[in-house]
């Protein structure tokens, strides 16, 4: 029972309210993170009409927990609910269909298994053909289905680099959707295919510019899943990048540029000071942080599986952010390093016609990159 | 015999002299009727001019002294000793004050200074040669005390009384010692056993033979005063007379049943905590799944406030409740989680480690108990306002969480002892913070849930302190008090009994129509409100006569009426503001002359009235701030009759403009000026 599991938790809230306050969906919703634990308290949270709508509004951002005057770890309980609406069939409709797609399509976009033949470059492709490198670069469903930009550079500024590595022909998804939706049992069968796709590779280390993949395969497979990765050492681009770049990358021309720290990269897995320093390295970016950034940055909206459930919630969450934090700034350029974020500023700023550009942290990279 | 009177002036240093011309003033003196001899000193308290008034004293056969110096509140005794060891009664000696009360306060008017404090020592002159001798007043005390009530405090006070070396007489209305402790099983936070301290105190007492213990026995009657109380007790229908020297009343409280309220009484299995507690601890209550706990009924609203010991109570039940059925659902439903200090610790651990569910109803919210029509159980809807919506439980149990007042026997008690109880039946002790654990009477003490709702530790607290002050008279053997008393000219008294009603210390005993009440001098505090209050005049003060006050008014009027505002102001919070004042070098209008009273319910209303026909420019009376009174209720009774002979003033078309009153604390020396200052650019004196 989850109020016996968690009463750690439960019990100890106190209900002031400061994660309500932190939590970036009660900007474009009824969510109330506070409430939520507080049905859990006095053991209303059962109710279906509760179960359908309320725990699938998380983007799963930490950010509650960070700033949780007991450091209470909410996000677990709204886990569990999840579990629960799917136990009682009380799970919204895309949580079934996320279910399928990733069955049928081997990603939560409802597409061709890829290839790396979908998104690579030719002339990076030829280079590919005969690598035996024991570093893997995986793509993830995001970059390669949805913004091949990503992928394409991220593959350009590693090659300029000097770092050898291999792509795999065809490269599964983590697993993270199945996780963040609940569907825990699907998502432990998920992980140990890819576990065995990962030692057929016969690699020593990893690289992703996913920074959900990276959080999943660090993170979520050893403490959710119990799935043990050993052998392979995990990173993030950000962290290649920033251990390995030089003073050969300065841009043309000089660009104001500031920082969105994704949730699954900062609070998540901690890893704060690697895209910094990568931004800091390359002359000509002129960096000015965020008011709000590293432990306390803002979540976008478009994790914890909201970008399936409710992709409008998460646009309208991020264009909250642009015009409150981030135009403010008077940036030129949004630089991220997680394909979610990504995608979601993108959208919202397309619809909104907001100018302003959005970056991976590969893509300011490889522009001072020339092949 | 003719009066012969001595007047010492004194400088102060430049205090007073560096305002006041007090050569001219020892002149001035010098040359009033019964003045004899008039002298300044430097510093008259000091011990050489000290042994100097006793050579005067006796050389120039001083038989009335006048000192004009500092203020009362400081030297008064010194000089009275003085007074006496020179062979003369302390009561003929007259304080003025012409420091505090003329050169501190009109530092930049030294000639009005100046004749201000002629007026001031001629005032004290008048009233000097009216003066009669005094004597302290002393009543033995014997080593008994009475102890009513035998539950939690008074079984300590009793312990604690008797260790001290008296003897007690401890008396219980029921069958046995022990209280609400005998209802009580283990007490939070510290999981003690109530009823290991009943039978721990009962063999201390068993054991101590200055205890002696009447069970089944109430108080039937009281007469007498402190040392000398004889007391009827009633035991089964018998009675039988103690005598006593002090009273100790701990008769603790009593649950308000909450009849009406929340279904109680009307459907079952709905009850107090008290009767939760019974069940509990004679495991009587049977298996129970939802339980709620409803607090602050009966409390937090009109009639009283919190009732101080519900939160701990209704937590310590709650965590019973579910050690004996581990699976119910509890729930508190709450106003405000009143615990302090380390209590809170068990509060909070005792709601994680049993999961009990706390939720907060607000002061107009309602908590609605009615029959579920599906089971015909119980059914409570209340409004969470944490999760914004209403709740539906189904209790098995309701416990209701309701306020106390002091026992019922209170009513004929408090009759008995001449003392006050609020209207919830608690007793009113004589001051909430400076005598907490004294009644207004002498010799009455109390403790315990008689006087509040309380812990068991705060109980054990006060009862010790009770003990100690019942202690105090009993161990020095008599009490003594100033020979400011009242008495009373039979010839005059028509023993309408209206002094006995407003003595609040119980100093007058009214007998019968045919005969002037009992004035008991040893209890009188001389606040002088009976004499004030008497309607035939037939009661008069010691120091404090009606012919020495309007002496004293006369006087000051004799001369430039229509520039003086008589100010009667009381010795304690009165002359205290008008000191701070001095201290504080305010400066204010000269007009003001102060006639000292004890208390300004002494202020008889034809004293306002001879000062307004000998033409004064104004009144003012100053008494201490309201509720608290040095003498309990001589403010009260003095602001009362103010306003009735206003109303009396009035129809006989006279302006009342002219009288003014002001109640302040002692700490309210800005509050004296300011009135003054209002009242001469009212009155428009302009001095």
């Amino acid at each position: 029972m989850i109020t016996e599991e968690f009463k750690d938790i439960i019990r100890a809230c106190e209900q002031c309210g400061t994660c309500t306050a932190s939590c970036p969906t009660q900007e474009a919703s009824d969510f109330n993170i506070r409430k939520l634990v507080r049905r859990l308290q006095l053991e209303l949270h059962e109710d279906k009409d509760f179960l359908k709508k309320f725990p699938w509004l998380c983007t799963q951002c930490l950010r509650c927990s960070e700033l949780c005057t007991e450091g209470l770890e909410i996000p677990k309980l709204v886990m569990e609910l999840r579990k629960l609406a799917i136990k009682n069939n009380a799970a919204p409709e895309n949580v079934s269909n996320l279910n399928k797609s990733l069955k049928e399509f081997d990603s939560p976009y409802q597409s061709q298994t890829r290839t790396k033949e979908t998104w690579i470059d030719k002339k990076l492709n030829e280079r590919q053909k005969s690598s035996d490198a024991d570093l893997l670069y995986w793509v993830g469903c995001t970059p390669s289905i949805m913004a091949p930009n990503i992928a394409n550079s991220t593959a350009d500024v590693l090659t300029k680099l000097n770092l050898d590595f291999k792509i795999l022909k065809s490269e599964p998804c983590c697993g993270e959707p199945l996780i963040s939706l609940g569907l825990v049992d699907e998502a432990k069968v998920y992980a140990e295919k890819v576990k065995k796709d990962l030692e057929n590779a016969d690699i020593k280390k990893l690289v992703t510019s996913c920074s959900g993949c990276y959080n999943t395969f660090t993170k979520l497979y050893p403490e959710i899943l119990g799935v043990d990765l050993e052998d392979i050492e995990i990173l993030h681009t950000s962290q290649v990048f920033s251990k390995n770049i030089n003073e050969e990358f300065k841009l043309e021309k000089p660009i104001k540029l500031t920082y969105h720290d994704p949730c699954s990269l900062g609070r998540h897995s901690n890893v704060y000071d690697a895209p910094r320093k990568v931004l800091e390295s390359i002359e000509g970016v002129n960096f000015i942080e965020l008011e709000r950034s590293k432990e306390c940055a803002k979540c976008c909206g478009g994790g914890g599986g909201i970008l399936s459930l409710d992709y409008k919630m998460a646009m309208e969450i991020a264009s909250n952010m642009l015009s409150n934090d981030i135009i403010p700034l008077g940036v030129e350029g949004l630089v991220t390093c997680c394909p979610s974020c990504y995608l979601n500023f993108k959208r919202s700023i397309l619809k909104n016609k907001i100018p302003l550009k959005v970056y991976d942290l590969s893509e300011v990279a490889a522009l001072c990159v020339e092949l | 015999m003719k009066a012969r009177v001595g007047v010492f002036v004194c400088n102060c240093g430049t205090n007073i002299g560096g305002v006041v011309d007090v050569a001219d003033v020892v002149k001035y003196a010098s040359k009033l009727d019964g003045v004899v001899f008039a002298e300044e000193g430097k510093w008259i308290c000091s011990v050489d001019f000290l042994s100097k008034i006793k050579e005067y004293i006796k050389e120039h056969k001083l038989n009335r002294v006048v000192v004009a110096c500092c203020t009362p509140r400081t030297h008064e005794p010194t000089f009275k000793s003085t007074v006496k060891e020179a062979g003369l009664n302390p009561y003929l000696l007259e304080f003025v004050s012409i420091r505090e009360q003329s050169s501190w306060v009109h530092k930049n008017n030294p000639k009005l200074a100046t004749e201000k404090a002629k007026d001031l020592v001629k005032m004290g002159v008048a009233k000097a040669i009216l003066l009669e001798p005094g004597e302290d007043i002393r009543i033995s005390v014997g080593k008994n005390c009475l102890i009513i009530g035998g539950g939690l405090a008074g079984m300590t006070a009793a312990l604690a009384v008797a260790d001290q070396g008296f003897k007690v007489d401890l008396i219980e209305k029921n069958s046995k010692l022990g209280g609400i402790l005998n209802d009580l099983d283990t007490l939070a936070p510290f999981d003690i056993d109530a009823g290991e301290i009943v039978k721990d105190k009962i063999a201390k007492i068993t054991k101590n033979s200055n205890i002696k213990v009447q069970t089944n026995t109430e108080l039937e009657e009281v007469k007498g005063y402190i040392g000398n109380y004889q007391v009827k007790l009633k035991n089964n229908g018998n009675l039988k007379d103690i005598k006593t020297s002090t009273i100790i009343a701990a008769t603790g409280m009593k649950e308000i049943e909450p009849v009406g309220l929340f279904g109680y009484g009307k459907y079952p299995n709905i009850f107090t905590q008290q009767q939760l507690n019974q069940k509990l601890k004679s495991k009587s209550l049977g298996k129970v799944k939802n339980v709620a706990i409803i607090n602050c009924v009966n409390s937090r609203n009109e009639v009283r406030g919190c009732c101080h010991i519900g939160c701990l109570a209704s937590i310590r039940n709650a965590v019973t409740i579910k050690e004996q059925n581990k699976d119910a659902k509890v729930y508190i439903f709450y106003r405000d989680i009143n615990i302090e200090g380390e209590d809170v610790n068990y509060f909070k651990e005792a709601v994680r480690k049993y999961d009990i569910k706390l939720i907060r109803y607000p002061d107009d919210g309602k908590i609605e108990v009615f029959e579920n029509k599906n089971n015909g159980g119980l059914a409570l809807k209340a409004y969470d306002i944490l999760i914004g919506d209403e709740i539906i439980i189904n209790p098995d149990l309701i416990v209701l969480t309701t306020g106390f007042q002091g026992d019922p026997s209170v009513e004929k008690l408090k009759g008995l002892l001449k003392v006050s109880a609020n209207p919830d039946r608690f007793f009113q002790e004589a001051h909430i913070k400076l005598r907490p654990l004294d009644f207004a009477n002498d010799g009455i003490y109390l403790c315990g849930c008689a006087r509040n709702p309380k812990s068991i530790r705060e109980t054990i607290e006060e009862s010790l302190g009770a003990a100690m002050r019942a202690g105090i008279p009993m161990k020095k053997g008599y009490v003594e008090s100033e020979g400011i008393v009242a008495d009373v000219n039979t010839d005059l008294c028509n023993s309408c009994g209206l002094c006995a009603k407003t003595c609040a210390f119980g100093a007058i005993e009214y007998i019968d129509k045919t005969q002037p009440p009992n004035f008991i001098k040893a209890l009188c505090k001389g606040c002088g409100t009976c004499a004030a209050e008497c309607p035939t005049n037939a009661i008069n003060i010691v120091h404090y006569t009606n012919e020495q006050i309007l002496a004293q008014i006369d006087v000051a009027l004799s001369e430039k009426p229509d520039e003086k505002i008589i100010a009667f102001c009381c010795h304690w919070c009165a002359l205290g503001a008008v000191d701070l004042a001095g201290v504080s070098r305010y400066d204010y209008p000269t007009n003001i002359q102060i006639i000292r009273v004890m208390c300004a319910g002494r202020v008889d209303s034809k004293f306002i009235e001879r000062a307004l026909e000998l033409k004064a420019a104004g009144v003012l009376v100053a008494g201490c701030e309201f509720p608290t009174c040095h003498y309990i209720n001589g403010n009260y009774k003095c602001k009362d009759r103010i306003d009735r002979l206003k109303k009396k003033l009035e129809k006989k078309n006279i302006d009342t403009s002219k009288i003014w009153d002001v109640w302040l604390s002692a700490a309210d020396g800005p509050k004296f000026v300011s009135t003054a200052k209002n009242m001469v650019k009212e009155l428009k004196l302009g001095r």
